[in-house]
């Protein structure tokens, strides 16, 4: 009796902790805040528990809770037009550059490119986050955001555009990054 | 992450930093705090969120006849249906309206994880004017219930409303179901609506303990309604002989003063969800 509720709440277990570890930094990336991206990600396999019949029955379970967390943070940004992430309100916008390898300037741009993340608009940031970061083709993230191709093209093009601008994290660019 | 990531995305605008970008959104990601996945709170707040969705879907989707005054209980046979129904009346007093104090109906009792628990409807009947709206808002208040969606005392003239409570061992009394009841609402045939939730009780935050209660609403014709749960097992709820007092115990299908529909409950066996509920026989049907 129950087994096969049995079977989808194992399921369901396996998921949330082999994928929290991920969930966790895109969302961190998307908010830019500890808190706040536990609550998004909580708050989206809350929801695909409440539907995670027909969830695993997908074909890509992963498809259907980024457009959970997607929606998610559109919808906190629709309440609050000014997000609070802001991730380090004294930070530098254009920081010294030292050395790379330094633990204090690999902070720096962090904190940099995270305050660039939360300046973009958040079509732009989940563009660039979804492209960039989970690594997904532009069709997987129309999926996720609920929009074309075209649009995600277009949104993730304009944010990179934006965070190249910025002059500490062009100069982490030019310079190759961290390896 | 892919390592791959630089080499999947195009390049074709000679941008090599396009990757680097993508290295410096892993390091920055990195900066994130991990900590354990809380699979409990995730389950705990999803069985929330089933519970809230089932309440607000069920107050939206209520259809209640018998409280405007002038439908007090209509009979509503199809066809020629051999169940003796009550005539619509006009109710005169306020008391017979139910407009101060609802009228009661306990639709279910029961046992589990040892503990009580128990479903009961409550059924206000309508205003007529803004002054006796402002006066059942007030009576309503101390019951502890609030109409959802209703901002001013007007909203409720000429609309009964039926809350439904749940409650659990010695725990508060909640509302699980709530709407407003308007004239010409009515059930007939095979029609049904039933709603589902977790019964919380001790210990039923284990997988193999959890039990879902379904409660609904069929036509007062329906004599069977059968629940379906997701091991593709049923359970069979019929309607309480008429002219007996039927343990509230046993899971029955019952008529509700000032209700048009009949309500129902059923309770699915122990570590079983709710996958549906039909009417499997009614009268003329």
């Amino acid at each position: 009796m129950g087994d096969r509720k049995q079977a989808l709440d194992e399921e369901f277990q396996s998921f949330v902790i082999g994928r929290w570890p991920r969930l966790m930094r895109t969302a961190f990336l998307l908010t830019g805040e500890q808190h706040a991206a536990e609550d998004l990600v909580q708050s989206s396999l809350e929801r695909a528990y409440v539907a995670w019949r027909k969830v695993s029955a997908a074909d890509d379970p992963d498809a259907y809770v980024w457009r959970l967390m997607i929606n998610a943070h559109a919808r906190k940004h629709r309440r609050r037009l000014k997000e609070f992430l802001a991730p380090r309100s004294d930070a530098d916008f254009t920081p010294e550059l030292p050395d790379t390898g330094d633990r204090i300037a690999q902070a720096d741009d962090r904190s940099t490119l995270l305050k660039a993340l939360s300046q973009l608009p958040p079509r732009q940031r989940e563009a660039v986050v979804l492209r960039y970061w989970e690594d997904l083709s532009e069709a997987q993230a129309a999926e996720a955001m609920g929009c074309s191709a075209g649009a995600v093209k277009s949104n993730a093009a304009k944010g990179i555009a934006k965070l190249r601008a910025i002059p500490g994290l062009a100069e982490t660019v030019t310079h190759g990054g961290r390896k | 992450m892919s390592a791959d990531r630089e080499t999947n995305h195009d390049m074709t605008h000679g941008d090599v930093t396009h990757g680097d970008i993508a290295l410096l959104l892993a390091d920055a990601a990195d900066e994130v705090e991990i900590g354990i996945a809380p699979y409990q709170s995730v389950v705990r707040g999803g069985r929330r969120r089933k519970a809230r969705r089932w309440a607000v879907a069920a107050a939206a989707a209520l259809v209640i006849a018998g409280s405007t005054g002038s439908l007090a209980l209509a009979g509503a046979l199809d066809g020629d249906g051999d169940r003796g129904a009550p005539v619509a009346t006009q109710p005169s007093t306020v008391e017979e309206r139910h407009l101060y104090e609802p009228g009661r109906t306990t639709l279910a009792t029961g046992r589990d994880q040892g503990e009580e628990w128990r479903v009961v409807i409550d059924v206000w009947g309508a205003p007529k004017d803004k002054v006796e709206a402002q006066s059942q808002l007030d009576a309503m208040a101390l019951y502890g219930v609030k109409p959802a969606d209703v901002r001013v005392a007007g909203d409720l003239v000429g609309k009964g409303w039926v809350f439904v409570h749940l409650t659990v061992g010695d725990g508060a009394q909640s509302t699980v179901v709530q709407g407003a009841v308007e004239k010409g609402d009515s059930m007939s045939g095979r029609d049904i609506q039933a709603y589902s939730m977790p019964l919380k009780t001790g210990g039923s935050d284990r997988a193999d303990a959890s039990r879902d209660l379904v409660i609904g609403k069929v036509a007062p014709t329906a004599r069977q309604v059968i629940c379906t749960w997701d091991n593709d097992t049923a359970t069979v709820v019929d309607r309480a002989p008429q002219g007996t007092e039927t343990s509230t115990d046993v899971l029955s299908i019952r008529p509700v003063d000032g209700s048009q529909p009949s309500w129902f409950v059923c309770l699915s066996p122990k570590g079983v969800g709710y996958e549906s509920a039909d009417v499997a026989g009614s009268v003329g049907g």
